[in-house]
């Protein structure tokens, strides 16, 4: 295969979709991809991929687990074909009732090849903390926290909040600034500096150290930084040029 | 009766590089909710046997397919007889068990030889009840049950020995549809072995032309031959026919270019041969009942495997079993662990019985196999 096939494993079925095809509508057109929405938190897929040891499971195949439980003759296709890379989208969901998070970090540690057994993206506090901005630039992103009391609620805050509301609307200069302001925000999570990393910093990125942090915030404080990982993504798949075009839309 | 007719088990010893006692039992499955079209009836329908080089994979067929050149005068290939017994073996015959289930009768069939055409012994049993014994070296005749066959009038005063019983009872029997001998014959002509290594041998099946190329073109499927190579191979080869003018008029397929035309024995691939000598069996697959392709992969892309497999999983009525090397085959999208089979030190054993792990949909056997977790 010589072009990049894609598939998107993430938790919403309805905004997700959504928000993926415009991103790489955008930011990567040339690429083919599905989307299998597993509708389900990554606190319940964490169960399945763990053995009776307390370990990751790395016999299992991440499109095979999900095939175990879905009986939907089309998603089963998705499932079925092959892909050149996997990556995983979902919610960091403070608030989840009967909570993984020691298993959801053992994931993301092993989650880190998109080409391999597929890459882990997690956002805090969900999918939707992309577009939490009130303007660009906006300085204020740095502190935008979120109460755990407030997560089930976040969708609305976020629409009430957001200046981008409208994802129709969204362009390429949109999408490098939303995808600037997250990394600034990283950035600021790690080393408390708001500001853009350079390519080398970003490939360091360490998302395991990001997560531990909100994790701890999460335990000890009841709030999560909004940060959204996922449109890393972008910037992955070519570093070096993408972090430069971030820079002249910033 | 109820359900199809199939091959439950076979063993064989002291055959070839067996010289142990080596088993397949097709009714080893375990109870997997996935690719459900994979078994048949409670019997394992679709098998692929991977395997060392050395180990036996294309032993085990010419073992299975011994039967055909004992009870029918259907083709044979020389490997089925060439050091018919293990080298290492103090023991003079070969001994093969066949373990057929027809409907819900269970019928086996048991023999030894000591040469590829010399029988030692035979037996029959239906429903674990014995139907006759013969011993060919004491000719000696156990035949109390011969009315459960319809053949307790059939006079053996004649009989010469030299060929296996059951075939002459099937031969000066008037047997019904509904008689296990006749079951049995049905069954043994409508199997089907053959590879596309070297040659093109198969054991086996009635066939009408040897010519692969006139047999497409007299039977108008060159059409469907195109189709056939686009669909599984992505090939547009644009293949069409032409007649040969010469002493004696032979069709030929070509190869349409815009220049001029191309033999296509003379430009086809190795792959493409393959294909086209899978095409022609494969038009005659709703007339077998068990199927055995060696190395069945072994000319092809590995997108073309897993689409000839994909194939063969539309044929329900035919038993298959495939030996390949490709490990990009074993795959939960395609069939199941009770369906892969590891043949290694003369034992045979499925990728689910060959683990203490409980195996899931979810797990990656490829990469399991090539970790070695099935060598066990």
């Amino acid at each position: 295969m010589d072009k990049k096939n894609l598939l998107f494993i993430t938790e919403g079925e309805i905004d997700e979709p959504k928000f993926i095809e415009k991103m790489l509508k955008k930011c990567l057109p040339n690429v083919e991809y599905n989307v299998y929405s597993y509708t389900t938190t990554i606190h319940t897929l964490a169960r399945k991929l763990f053995s009776k040891n307390g370990e990751i499971d790395e016999d299992l195949d991440i499109k095979g687990v999900l095939k175990e439980e879905e009986t939907d003759l089309s998603k089963r296709r998705i499932l079925e074909k092959s892909y050149t890379d996997i990556i995983l989208v979902f919610d960091f969901e403070p608030h989840c009732d009967s909570p993984e998070f020691e298993k959801i970090k053992k994931m993301l540690q092993y989650f880190t090849d998109s080409s391999n057994m597929g890459k882990l993206y997690i956002n805090y506090p969900m999918m939707q903390s992309y577009k939490h901005l009130k303007k660009m630039p906006d300085n204020d992103f740095m502190n935008r926290k979120i109460a755990r009391q407030d997560a089930s609620k976040y969708k609305d805050i976020v629409n009430d909040e957001s200046f981008y509301k409208n994802l129709s609307k969204y362009n390429y200069p949109i999408f490098m600034g939303i995808i600037g302001h997250h990394l600034m925000k990283a950035n600021y999570i790690l080393n408390r500096k708001y500001e853009l990393m350079s390519r080398d910093e970003f490939i360091n990125l360490d998302y395991i150290k990001i997560y531990d942090k909100e994790w701890r915030s999460n335990r000890k404080d009841g709030v999560v930084d909004v940060l959204n990982t996922f449109v890393f993504f972008i910037v992955e798949y070519n570093s070096t040029r993408m972090i430069e075009k971030v820079k002249e839309f910033m | 009766m109820i359900g199809d007719n199939m091959l439950e088990k076979f063993s064989v010893k002291n055959y070839k590089n067996f010289k142990d006692e080596i088993t397949i039992d097709f009714k080893e499955k375990h109870d997997y909710q996935f690719n459900k079209n994979c078994i048949k009836d409670g019997v394992l329908n679709k098998v692929i046997i991977f395997g060392n080089n050395g180990e036996g994979k294309s032993n085990i067929g010419y073992a299975i397919f011994d039967i055909v050149g004992t009870l029918t005068d259907k083709y044979t290939i020389p490997p089925q007889a060439n050091d018919f017994l293990n080298a290492d073996s103090d023991c003079k015959e070969a001994e093969f068990s066949y373990t057929f289930k027809f409907g819900d009768i269970i019928v086996q069939y048991n023999y030894k030889k000591s040469e590829f055409k010399k029988m030692t012994f035979e037996e029959l049993y239906i429903n674990n009840e014995k139907v006759y014994e013969y011993d060919f070296v004491k000719k000696s005749f156990n035949h109390q049950n011969m009315k459960m066959i319809e053949a307790e009038t059939l006079n053996f005063e004649y009989y010469e020995a030299n060929i296996a019983v059951l075939r002459y009872i099937a031969n000066n029997t008037t047997q019904t549809d509904e008689s296990i001998v006749k079951k049995i014959m049905q069954f043994v002509t409508r199997m089907l072995w053959f590879r596309s290594l070297r040659d093109n041998s198969f054991i086996g099946m009635e066939i009408e032309n040897t010519d692969i190329a006139e047999w497409i073109i007299s039977n108008n499927l060159v059409k469907e031959f195109n189709e056939f190579l686009r669909e599984n191979a992505n090939l547009n080869l644009n293949v069409g026919n032409a007649e040969l003018m010469g002493t004696k008029n032979t069709n030929i397929l070509i190869e349409k270019h815009k220049h001029r035309p191309l033999v296509f024995n003379n430009v086809a691939s190795s792959g493409t041969n393959s294909l086209l000598l899978y095409f022609y069996w494969y038009k005659h697959f709703k007339d077998v009942k068990f199927l055995f392709i060696d190395e069945f992969d072994a000319f092809y892309h590995f997108e073309l495997s897993r689409n000839i497999i994909k194939n063969l999983l539309k044929y329900d009525n035919m038993q298959t079993i495939l030996t390949s090397h490709n490990t990009y085959l074993v795959d939960n999208n395609l069939l199941r662990p009770d369906c892969y089979f590891i043949l290694k030190d003369g034992a045979l054993k499925s990728f689910a019985d060959s683990t203490d792990r409980e195996l899931r949909e979810g797990h990656n056997l490829e990469k399991m196999l090539r970790q070695g977790e099935f060598n066990g």
